[in-house]
């Protein structure tokens, strides 16, 4: 395949992808969840914390914006954003570029053209990370001026960045291992439910074992064997920007986790895709 | 029953296949354009193809019958590497790499899908962006293919807002992009009426005619395919049982002639046709007329020997055979 027609499939997918409702309302999202959440927890924190204040000690002094730290807005809006939101719905735009497409027998006109089978998929994988990268600078780029605007400047710009780069890795693993499902259950509602429920399964089973070992649920011997387990698990790879937490190291196996999730999904994909009977 | 064709021939004076064969190219020159050699494809135990051989000549419109379940679609996606086949071989224009060769082809295979949230227009676009077309190309192309199937007026609404028959033309218009040699049509005429079918018919008539477009076009609507076809492949349970001209298998396929005879005396009319040799009796045609299988001898001489036992005869009307009457020889 030439680099000229990889970019013409490339363009040809990335369009189809952003023409889609889902994907624009996603970006919508994102964009919002950027703007919106410094603004919430601006009011939260002032008004709010100004009234429950006045209302238990009318003495004490009010608390302002300046009382708090910038990275918790910035922070906040990249967890909310990486751990649930994003995923949710590139699970809804991937299985729109597989399974959709299958059901719907557009994917049958496509291969009717002379392409070959793998540089389609690869393609859609393409157009799945385009659209996430859209989707990064969408939410990063509000998110950082709006919580500079109301918390002042003083933050970790740098390390926040850095996190939604490693965040944008994130999701391109997850639109590899969702192009995957979408190539094996060949089904729309499959490849939005089973995705969905295992992510809520994986990041309730991680977030748990997180509390049970925070709390002390987990008796003190086994506390560093769970933390060893969870630092494998899927959210944990997917969250490997947490290393932006100045108590919490790069983990090798995050970014281990997310090459072999990339590698691995896509090999089993293009394997079955191009083995698959088109209808 | 396996039979081929040689000689070349064609009875519809509005639209000759034969001639249009003879257009393009001489028989000493004539190329495969699409060549099929033991393509087998298996669902477990079941064979849908098996061992299927074909052989389509560039210009010829091939019509590829078989009644329903016969294997038909499975071949067409065999061969244009939809689906994957256990055995065979299949070159188009000689390419045996089905990626490469698909610059040569076009098709549509069942209802053709689009996109429904993007335009007709937009589609075509797309299709021509992936035929490996850049810049003004995409929209000349468009252009050129919209007009082709007479839908440039109807281009900017979406597909879903299209009849079933414009959806057809569409899907040929899409097929078009990239000027195929070989363009592969699985039952176009599905579902449309009468008008519907007349209009791919005749579009399907002027790309062999006018673009020299090698045609291959499956259905099982047989008068369709006798009005538009010169060669035929007749497949069943997998297998081609018969491929040849039409004109060349209907007359083959007869083995003899078959003609209504009507006589004042019925009984003496059958009394005398038992004593003929070659001739047999196959029933009753129609009130106070029998059909009659006459081998190979000749109407007056029919006519003559009826006449010297006693018979008047009253009529001796030629049955015409159809591509039907032949499918359904072969397929019985």
């Amino acid at each position: 395949m030439t680099p000229a027609l990889a970019f013409t499939l490339l363009k040809f997918e990335t369009r189809k992808v952003f023409r889609r409702t889902s994907a624009r309302v996603g970006l919508a999202v994102m964009a919002m969840l950027g703007t919106l959440t410094p603004i919430g927890l601006y009011f939260l924190y002032t008004i709010g914390a100004a009234k429950l204040v006045q209302a238990l000690d009318p003495a004490a002094p009010i608390p302002t914006s300046a009382d708090i730290p910038v990275d918790i807005a910035l922070k906040l809006v990249l967890e909310l954003r990486s751990f649930f939101l994003l995923p949710a719905f590139l699970i809804l735009v991937a299985s729109l570029c597989v399974a959709a497409e299958y059901s719907s027998r557009t994917l049958r006109e496509d291969l009717l053209r002379p392409i070959p089978r793998w540089g389609l998929l690869w393609s859609k994988w393409g157009a799945l990370v385009v659209w996430s990268a859209a989707a990064v600078l969408l939410c990063w780029a509000p998110n950082v001026l709006v919580s500079a605007l109301l918390f002042g400047g003083e933050g970790s710009l740098g390390d926040i960045t850095l996190g939604y780069f490693v965040a944008f890795l994130a999701d391109a693993a997850l639109a590899a291992w969702l192009i995957a499902c979408g190539v094996i259950l060949r089904s729309v509602a499959l490849a939005v439910l089973l995705p969905f429920l295992f992510l809520v399964l994986e990041r309730g089973a991680y977030i748990g074992a997180l509390f049970a070992n925070g709390v002390g649920m987990v008796p003190m011997d086994y506390r560093e064997t769970v933390d060893q387990i969870v630092i494998w698990f899927p959210s944990s790879l997917l969250r490997t920007w947490s290393g932006f937490h100045p108590d919490v190291a790069w983990a090798w196996q995050g970014f281990t986790g997310l090459g072999l999730i990339t590698v691995l999904s896509m090999g089993l994909a293009t394997v079955l895709f191009d083995r698959m009977d088109v209808p | 029953m396996f039979l081929r064709a040689t000689t070349d021939a064609g009875d519809d004076p509005a639209f000759n296949p034969a001639s249009t064969l003879r257009c393009v190219s001489s028989p000493t020159m004539t190329t495969t354009a699409l060549e099929v050699r033991g393509l087998t494809r298996r669902y477990g135990a079941r064979y849908a193809v098996r061992n299927l051989d074909l052989d389509v000549l560039e210009g010829d419109v091939y019509g590829f019958l078989g009644p329903n379940g016969a294997g038909k679609t499975t071949a067409m996606r065999c061969i244009v590497s939809l689906i994957r086949r256990d055995a065979g071989q299949i070159k188009i224009f000689g390419e045996t790499d089905l990626v490469r060769a698909r610059r040569h082809l076009g098709a549509i295979i069942e209802t053709p899908c689009f996109h429904s949230w993007m335009t007709g227009r937009e589609n075509l676009q797309r299709s021509a962006e992936l035929a490996g077309l850049t810049g003004k190309e995409v929209n000349s192309e468009v252009d050129r293919v919209l007009e082709r199937v007479g839908l440039t007026e109807r281009s900017k609404e979406s597909p879903q807002n299209y009849s079933l028959g414009m959806r057809q033309r569409l899907g040929i218009a899409r097929a078009l992009i990239g000027r195929p040699r070989l363009l592969m049509l699985d039952e176009p005429t599905n579902g449309l009426d009468p008008a519907g079918m007349r209009e791919i018919r005749e579009l399907v008539r002027s790309l062999a005619l006018h673009d020299q477009i090698t045609i291959f076009i499956s259905s099982h609507l047989l008068a369709e395919v006798q009005a538009v076809c010169n060669r035929v492949g007749i497949i069943q349970a997998g297998e081609l049982r018969a491929e040849g001209r039409v004109d060349e298998l209907i007359a083959d396929q007869v083995e003899g002639r078959v003609v209504e005879v009507s006589a004042a005396d019925m009984e003496a009319l059958q009394t005398a046709l038992a004593t003929l040799e070659g001739v047999k009796v196959l029933g009753a045609a129609r009130a106070g007329r029998l059909q009659v299988h006459h081998g190979e001898l000749e109407l007056p001489d029919l006519n003559r020997m009826l006449f010297e036992q006693g018979v008047s005869v009253g009529a001796l009307i030629p049955v015409e055979r159809s591509l039907e009457d032949v499918f359904m020889e072969v397929t019985a």
